[in-house]
């Protein structure tokens, strides 16, 4: 990375310097500062130093949520074995700029305004462009379109798909780079700025983005393939529509969120789903503690759930992609694309700029024999808030008979914090508001590995090495990838050591009600209110 | 549910069976089930050895959540745990077990019991569990056992079940459509 790079990363250093061991030695708010590095409360605000952001006029979290009865989606069954892959539309559209059709290694530019505080670049494959997949080191990896070459005004590198990440002793450490993107994204992919600690920083210190004209290069893996030895499958082919939004709109530590809520649960039998349709479930007080308790979740990152609007899928929908309310959630299909749970989200078509969240009876991964139980999982990080229809465009939920579901009685009729020790409605919440945080940019704090962080400094990390109990440690995948490697528990990571900790995040790879608290850092907050969903 | 079982005592009697799991592999047993965005590995419960798999059994058995019960199940099947099989039937056979663990129970019947004894076991399932959901694993299950005859029953029942009961039998139909694997006997 460039000279901003440099001096993000060295912004970042003096923050954790600061923030993390002795905050005493910060400057107190109020005082003038140059990077978070330098305040006490390890935020630089518009060159002050700050507790927090303003909150938006818009709400108090955590609001009130309004569950209504939304349009049924229509949508005309595609033939037998047909992928739809379509270009969808941004909404609203007046509000992106398009920036036409262009084959990868197009050397694009956008005007970012002064007042702007993030901005996302939305790539989507032209049909029968790009090629599925590339092979690398004996694997079949989808072709993942994702811009590169990212600069800013000042010409600086913000973002290098193919630069190593900087490491921090055994691990990478990505909290320092002005931008990650950790997901594969074939056919349709969002990349939103800013999502890391050291853009933050830079970010919120300045109270914008640099403004001016940014570049960029369209890109892909297959592209990417062309210049890596031993991959095979690279190709130029790949042409995507690319649009960008990019407008100006302030720091806040607070903002509204609304919901579109897809139901793929089966409404037949003799044993019906506990939502077989969205008028039911909007009549069910359960569904609307659901909704209230993800609303208590997300009012953790500054959010107001806002508007939360239920629709039905097509008939035909749910019999090809959700037989007997269960979706298939491994991704195998024909292509990268065409599986069933991607060919379910481009069904989510509500044309509003929110997160889009499917409900199903169960999710399994079917790549297993007759399929392992999953809990919830996200078409990509982030979603593609704005671009509804793609095939990225969604998180599911499996519902697993948790609606209403108690260890003690009376548990999900109680009143007060989400209790998701006894109410199964309030583990769906929590559920749920982890696949949110996802779409709106989160990555797990920790991985299961304990190898892996995210790109915020403020979530506490659980190393397996530094976390793990002593005599599982000789498992851990920094020592031995080639053993089955020790995970990292709730419980290995909830304060008990020095430096383990974000067992109780919301963002932890790991649910355990013993811990689970659906804890949200501030930079989290950050990040999630920046994504284009939230007003 | 199959109405004419009263299934109370025997979870009681499969739970009565084994020495309890110690405490805390209990704990770190339920809490490797929680994993959200991915299925739970089997190999991570290895290390637990016996008592893993006690934890898994007691687990399964309980009132635990269900998508809890239905990862325990999940992974005894997938361990060949010596308990297995037992426990599956005694949620599969459960009356109040929510259907999330039922199913899973009957699909793992299908990978536990030997094929000569899978249409026995599964048949009743496939053919008078009143629950569609559970017909349907049954089928998934009979299919993947491949028992002589076993596609037979499954196309016969799929031929009863409405049009949304035939989707949910789409993947047994699609293991019954499959050629047999040479030297397999005909299902």
């Amino acid at each position: 990375m460039r000279a901003l790079l440099v001096l993000a990363a060295a912004s970042l250093a003096a923050t954790l310097a600061c923030s993390g061991d002795d905050p005493s030695r910060g400057k107190a708010d109020g005082a003038a500062c140059g990077s978070g590095g330098e305040c006490q409360s390890a935020l630089c605000f518009q060159h002050v130093c700050a507790s927090s952001t303003p909150p938006s006029a818009s709400c108090t979290p955590p609001g009130t949520p309004t569950v209504v009865l939304g349009a049924a989606i229509v949508a005309t069954e595609p033939p037998p074995g047909a992928c739809v892959t379509a270009v969808r539309d941004p909404v609203p559209a007046a509000e992106w700029l398009n920036l036409g059709d262009w084959p990868v290694g197009k050397l694009l530019s956008f005007s970012v305004p002064a007042g702007t505080t993030g901005f996302t670049i939305l790539s989507q494959a032209i049909p029968g462009t790009a090629v599925p997949a590339i092979e690398y080191g004996g694997f079949l990896l989808p072709n993942s379109v994702v811009p590169t070459d990212l600069k800013a005004p000042d010409g600086s590198l913000f973002y290098s798909d193919t630069d190593p990440y900087p490491r921090s002793g055994r691990y990478d450490d990505v909290t320092g780079v002005l931008a990650y993107y950790g997901v594969w994204s074939p056919i349709s992919g969002e990349f939103t700025v800013p999502n890391t600690s050291a853009a933050l920083d830079l970010d919120l210190t300045q109270g914008e983005l640099p403004p001016g004209s940014w570049t960029f290069t369209v890109n892909d893996f297959a592209r990417e393939c062309l210049s890596v030895t031993g991959c095979n499958g690279g190709s130029m082919s790949g042409t995507y529509r690319v649009e960008v939004l990019a407008q100006p709109r302030p720091f806040t530590s607070t903002g509204t969120l609304d919901l579109e809520v897809y139901l793929a649960t089966d409404a037949g039998g003799a044993v019906p789903s506990p939502l077989p349709s969205a008028a039911d479930a909007v009549a069910n007080p359960q569904f609307t503690r659901w909704v209230n308790n993800l609303g208590a979740y997300l009012a953790k990152a500054g959010i107001c759930l806002g508007t939360v609007t239920v629709h039905d899928l097509p008939p035909w929908a749910k019999l090809r992609y959700a037989p007997g309310g269960i979706v298939d959630v491994s991704g195998a299909g024909p292509a990268p694309g065409c599986d069933d749970l991607s060919q379910l989200f481009t069904l989510g078509i509500a044309q509003k700029r929110a997160v889009h969240l499917f409900l199903a009876d169960e999710l399994v991964d079917g790549t297993t024999g007759s399929g392992l139980t999953v809990l919830g999982v996200d078409g990509s990080i982030p979603g593609p808030s704005g671009a509804p229809g793609t095939v990225s465009g969604g998180a599911v939920v499996g519902v697993f008979d948790l609606l209403g579901a108690v260890a003690t009685p009376g548990a999900c009729s109680a009143a007060g914090a989400p209790d998701v020790s006894s109410c199964g409605t309030d583990v769906l919440s929590l559920v749920a508001a982890h696949e949110t945080g996802h779409w709106l940019g989160l990555y797990h704090t920790t991985e299961a590995t304990g190898t892996h962080f995210d790109s915020l400094s403020d979530t506490e990390t659980c190393a397996c090495l530094s976390c793990a109990p002593l005599p599982l440690r000789g498992r851990c995948a920094e020592l031995n990838s080639a053993v089955t490697p020790t995970f990292v528990l709730n419980g290995y990571c909830s304060g008990q050591r020095p430096r383990c900790g974000g067992g109780r995040n919301l963002m932890f790879w790991l649910f355990d009600d013993r811990y689970a608290a659906g804890e949200i850092s501030r930079q989290q907050g950050d990040v999630v209110r920046r994504n284009p969903a939230v007003y | 549910m199959l109405p004419h079982l009263s299934v109370a005592p025997l979870v009681a009697f499969v739970l009565a069976a084994a020495p309890p799991a110690p405490a805390d592999v209990r704990a770190e047993v339920a809490a490797l089930l929680g994993v959200i965005d991915r299925p739970a590995s089997p190999e991570s419960f290895r290390r637990f050895g016996p008592d893993g798999e006690a934890a898994l059994a007691e687990i399964a058995l309980s009132k635990d959540f269900a998508p809890r019960r239905a990862r325990a199940l999940e992974m005894l099947a997938a361990l060949r745990s010596p308990r297995a099989e037992e426990v599956h039937r005694a949620v599969a056979e459960s009356a109040d077990a929510p259907r999330t663990a039922r199913r899973t129970a009957v699909l793992g019947l299908g990978r536990l019991v030997p094929p000569a004894r899978a249409a026995a076991a599964l048949r009743p399932f496939l053919e008078r569990d009143r629950d569609p959901r559970v017909r349907a694993a049954a089928a998934e299950a009979l299919a993947g056992a491949g028992p002589e005859g076993a596609c037979g029953a499954v196309r016969a029942q799929a031929a009863k079940e409405d049009a949304e009961g035939l989707a949910r039998f789409r993947r047994a139909l699609a293991a019954c459509d499959r050629p047999p694997a040479r030297g397999s006997p005909a299902r």
